[in-house]
């Protein structure tokens, strides 16, 4: 059997709202191999998101454990868990989330500049290069068409060899012929860096593309597979 | 990260941050907050390094010893330069320069005719510092010079002429000497009490001295040492001499010997450096609403670099660095600016400068580098420092804020740097309470009546006009952002109309003060029965004179039948009040410019019931600094000798008096009648035209006795002054005027995304771009309106209090200001909130949709 890259303990969150407790995710257990590629699927509003924030170390639990790549993120501070996310995690999300005041480029730079390598100018063209905007080098996010944003957070996603992939509606913002391209691209580079892929959508043939699918329904884990 | 990692990313997001504009507002208002400090930082430094070197050029040095004996060479000579005595080791070695005068008093005679005149015998070398002005004929074409009379030669004022009934050209035995006059003298730059002074003057070379053999053992003699050299030097020079000297010798310099910088002098720095203030609040303003704004946009970048790993403290060093180098380029620029304008000043004047401007130190360029740092930090860095707190979830989760500050932290934060600036500024404890106590105040009463005005708004809303009804609407409906912005817009257009109006009655003083006709000359020795033929040529000449004063020459002896020499403190003996002969005046009234302080002028009725047994003694009024330099008190009596006899006065009233009007001004004026029996001359002063100085010729023909003094060359020098002030007070308050620009820019692009966005709906849902402009106009428009009322109030609350408590005047509502303020804020906000929301209409609606 190979190694976990993410276990996921008896997981609660809930926020205060207006003196009231809600619950948004409540015991949740599962664990990923790592190599294995999950979906997880649910209508809107039911936690996806605020499943895949917890796993990634972007937000505490409020009891539970939740262990990525051997680090036990629940005992961990926050800048502790940015260093974790820097060597272990990329991301993709529905909302591309490139900083407009980088060019393409220096955007797939920035995740490397943070682990403080060395040839990142040349990783990240490199990179660009694969996902196939060569000639978008220098220009920047306002510039750019929705599909080659979301090119340029995949290439900076993967630039850095991450163990996890995060991704949250990687296509939910664009158009479905677009959207099939990305989704084609995504598991492309998954399969060559052979990163293990969370992947959160709410659209059936996307997550059918996994190895396996979890569903969540208000907040509760109903079904694995 | 790494350091450079993060210095390159810093100077790249703010590479692009600076293109794309969102750095203006906050570096312009920086840049003029910086501007005009520097700008008012160098020039006053300038102007009062110019005026020091006037008053040097008044004493004709650095430094006077004042002797009545020649003093030891030993305590001048290893100063003088290149005459340094290796055997004098307890005398500091530096290199001064020095003039010799010898003055006195002794009768010139020039045939049948004699004069007692002051002679002043002075060195090749001398005036060290300043001028003299002199003409080669009576009357003649005035030329500044800064030669002394060689050997053989008089320079003459022109009362020696014509008392000696010479011309220039002929001979004047001074003592055994037969001396040439080859000028006139109009203008000696040292020249003390010149005013009252009544024995014309001399000068003559000092190696005609011994010739002449006037100056005897025993004789009344002024021996002056005048010394120039570098302050340090001067400096030592003084610290080693004064010790030294004896009682009668003293040492003078333009600090103790003439009043410094006049009063209008002082009240235009003060008011350069409040308006300046207020330039850099209303640049903190700015600064602090768009640094919020800046912060704001720039959540999601914070949050994104959390995201793929970076550390809290690794963005908050991105923001802090962008800062700092906004801060520098700032500072930099901004004293370059500072520099620039006020060589700007500078040029545009140099005409009315007589001598050079000297340039002025660094001082205000560092002093600008700092503020530029502390008033960035200072009101940005409050709302900056949330970035750090900005969570990583926000990449998932848009609307996540991050926590702010508590708000009692950020306004103590902001509090307590507003009173650093405003005391660093002010130097003045008082003064800083009293602004912060009226500012907050003010703030706190604009936030009332802003609401108020709000629901009234809303009531009447109802009842508007259709075409103007959603523009207000949609006022009322934001007015979470429209009241604050309300506010901001009132507070800053208070600010300008205070300053503008400030600026307004300061120059009118001074233009009051100084007016065309201001007496360019004085007139003294007018014997009593010339009165009637004098004024009747003043008439026909159509000579605008003060009025005539009735004068006894006297010395104050005696302080409540104690000797003054003894009742005074050993500072106050030198005082010249007391040394030298006072002008003794009577009047029914009070000049109009003197104030009483303390005690009643007489009346009429008083003097009529003189039915009292005891026949009283006369009542005199004193000036008040005399009174307090001689600790005379309301009823003390005091003794006068006049001529031979001596006249008794009890204090009646203590009396303020303007020394700087150039009208006749006197320490001591009498209840009428007073010197009736005491010998009297009379004393005006007129205005002359530059042009019309022959009538001076035809008046001393008529009147020889009288004493006729010049004082135009003074008085052109102190208008030049005032000119270059006034000018100065101009540029510092357009400096006002850009900061005020500055926040109301930075005020309307705090809401400017939220209108893009509705703008964008408004015209997805079909409104036409003709009513969204309608709606523009009518929601900035109502609000300027709304702050311009707050502007009329916050203004007249504020100069009531001035004129009422500060400056004990009478203040008339401004009504001109109800009508205008509301109107320039419709204008003026309406017009810059229609510019800057143009993006609103030019940008189409799926684009500004898509940003979000
Ligand atoms: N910090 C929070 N405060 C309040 N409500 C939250 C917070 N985070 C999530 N929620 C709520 O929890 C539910 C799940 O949200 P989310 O995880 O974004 O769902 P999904 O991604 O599946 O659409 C939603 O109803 C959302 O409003
Ligand atoms: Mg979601």
């Amino acid at each position: 059997m190979s190694n976990l890259a993410l276990a996921v303990q008896a997981l609660h969150k809930s926020v205060e709202l207006n003196q009231q407790t809600i619950e948004i995710l409540s015991d949740i257990s599962l664990s990923i191999t790592e190599g294995d590629s999950i979906a997880i699927v649910g209508s809107s509003g039911s936690g996806k998101s605020t499943l895949l924030g917890l796993m990634a170390g972007l937000d505490n639990a409020t009891t539970g454990d939740i262990t990525l790549m051997g680090n036990n993120l629940s005992t961990m501070s926050e800048d502790q868990r940015a260093k974790v996310r820097a060597e272990h995690v990329g991301f993709v999300f529905q909302s591309f989330q490139l900083l407009p005041n980088l060019s393409a480029t220096e955007n797939v730079m920035l995740p490397l500049e943070v682990l403080n390598q060395k040839n990142a100018q040349s990783q990240a063209t490199a990179m660009l290069e694969r996902v196939g905007l060569s000639h978008r080098l220098t220009h920047y996010p306002s510039q750019l068409s929705g599909g080659e944003q979301q090119r340029v957070a995949l290439a900076r996603a993967f630039v850095t060899q991450p163990d996890i992939l995060f991704a949250d509606e990687p296509t939910g913002n664009l158009d479905t012929k677009t959207g099939n391209h990305i989704a084609d691209l995504l598991f492309e580079l998954n399969k060559e860096i052979n990163t293990t892929l969370i992947l959160v959508t709410h659209d059936e043939h996307l997550a059918k593309r996994c190895q396996h699918t979890i569903r969540l329904e208000a907040g509760a884990l109903v079904t694995t597979s | 990260m790494t350091l450079p990692t993060l210095i390159r990313l810093a100077l790249r997001l703010l590479f692009r941050e600076w293109r794309a504009g969102s750095l203006t507002v906050m570096a312009t208002a920086l840049l003029i907050a910086i501007t005009s400090h520097t700008t008012i930082g160098f020039f006053t430094e300038r102007l009062s390094n110019a005026m020091e070197a006037k008053a040097t050029h008044l004493l004709g040095a650095d430094l006077v010893i004042k002797s009545p004996s020649a003093i030891s060479p030993k305590l001048l000579e290893n100063y003088t330069n290149g005459n340094i005595n290796e055997n004098l080791n307890d005398a500091p070695k530096a290199s001064l320069n020095i003039a010799h005068t010898v003055e006195f008093t002794t009768v010139a005679i020039a045939g049948d005719e004699l004069k007692l005149t002051a002679v002043k015998a002075v060195s090749s070398n001398y005036p060290l510092k300043g001028f003299m002005r002199t003409s080669l004929t009576l009357f003649g074409e005035e030329i500044t010079t800064t030669d002394s009379p060689p050997t053989g030669e008089l320079w003459v004022e022109h009362r020696v002429l014509s008392s000696l009934s010479i011309n220039v050209g002929d001979t004047v035995d001074i003592g055994d000497a037969a001396l040439k006059v080859s000028r006139v003298l109009t203008f000696e730059p040292d020249r003390s009490g010149a005013f009252y002074a009544l024995a014309p003057r001399i000068i003559m070379n000092i190696d005609d001295l011994p010739k002449a053999g006037v100056v005897q053992q025993g004789s009344r003699v002024d021996y002056r040492y005048l010394i120039e050299g570098s302050p340090a030097n001067i400096k030592t020079y003084r610290d080693w001499i004064k010790p030294q000297l004896t009682p009668s010798q003293s040492v003078l310099d333009i600090h103790n010997e003439r009043p410094s910088v006049s009063s209008s002098l002082v009240r235009a720095e003060s008011y350069m450096k409040l308006s300046g203030l207020v330039a850099i609040l209303l640049a903190a303003v700015a600064i602090a609403m768009s640094a919020r704004l800046y912060a704001e946009s720039h959540y999601d970048t914070s949050a994104l670099i959390r995201c793929l790993g970076g550390r809290q403290n690794d963005v908050l060093f991105i923001f802090i660095l962008q800062l700092a180098i906004l801060a520098f380029f700032s500072g930099v620029i901004g004293s370059i600016f500072g520099w620039l304008s006020q060589s700007l000043i500078a040029f545009l004047i140099q005409d009315m400068l007589p001598e050079s401007f000297p340039q002025p130190s660094l001082t205000s360029a560092w002093t600008g580098l700092a503020l530029s740092f502390i008033v960035l930090f200072g009101f940005s860095l409050p709302t900056l420092i949330r970035l750090r707190q900005v969570s990583p979830l926000r990449v998932l989760r848009k609307n996540l804020e991050p926590n702010s500050l508590s708000g009692v932290i950020i306004y103590l934060a902001t509090f307590i740097f507003v009173s650093l600036l405003i005391f660093v500024y002010t130097q003045d404890i008082r003064l800083t309470a009293a602004s912060l106590i009226g500012g907050a105040t003010i703030a706190l009463f604009g936030f009332i009546i802003v609401a108020l005005l709000f629901m009234l708004l809303n009531k009447f809303n109802q009842k508007s006009p259709l075409i103007i009804k959603s523009g207000i609407r949609n006022l009322i409906r934001r007015k979470n952002e429209t009241r604050w912005q309300t506010l901001a817009f009132g507070i800053t257009l208070m600010a300008m109309t205070l300053v503008v109006i400030i600026r307004s009655d300061l120059i009118d003083t001074w233009q009051s003060q100084m007016p065309e006709d201001i007496p360019n000359h004085f007139v003294m020795n007018i014997l009593p029965g010339d009165v009637n033929a004098f004024e009747a040529f003043l008439a026909e000449k159509k000579i605008t004179s003060s009025n005539l004063y009735p004068v006894s020459r006297g010395r104050l002896t005696h302080i409540n039948n104690v000797a003054v020499k003894k009742s005074v403190t050993k500072e106050e003996e030198g005082n010249e009040a007391l040394n030298r002969e006072l002008n003794l005046t009577e009047a029914k009234v009070m000049q109009k410019d003197n104030r009483l302080v303390q005690g009643e002028w007489w009346s009429d009725k008083t003097k009529s019931s003189k039915t009292s047994p005891t026949p009283s003694i006369p009542k005199v009024s004193i000036e008040a600094r005399l009174a307090k330099k001689l600790n005379v008190k309301l009823g003390d009596e005091l003794t006068f000798f006049i001529g031979s006899r001596s006249l008794k006065a009890s204090v009646s009233s203590i009396r303020t008096v303007k020394w700087d009007s150039f009208k006749p001004n006197f320490y001591m004026v009498f209840e009428p009648g007073s010197l009736n029996s005491y010998p009297t001359t009379n004393l005006t002063s007129f205005y002359l035209p530059e042009k019309n100085r022959d009538a001076l010729n035809a008046m001393l023909r008529q009147f020889p006795a009288i004493t006729l003094l010049e004082v135009g060359a003074i008085l052109e020098q102190i208008k030049s002054i005032l000119a270059q002030v006034t000018l100065a007070v101009e540029i510092v308050l357009s400096f006002v005027l850009f900061a005020g620009f500055a926040v109301t820019f930075a005020a309307l692009q705090s809401t400017l995304s939220q209108r893009l966005h509705e703008g964008a709906l408004m015209r997805t849902l079909g409104a036409s771009k003709r009513q969204i402009r309608i709606n523009q106009w009518v929601e900035y428009a109502m609000m300027g309106s709304l702050s311009g009322l707050i502007a009329v109030s916050g203004t007249e609350v504020v100069l009531w209090a001035l004129y009422t408590q500060v400056f004990h005047l009478e203040y008339n509502v401004n009504l001109l200001l109800i009508v205008l303020l509301p109107l320039v804020g419709a204008l003026v906000i309406g017009l810059f909130g229609v510019f800057t929301s143009r993006k609103v209409l030019d940008e189409s609606p799926t684009l500004v949709l898509r940003e979000l």
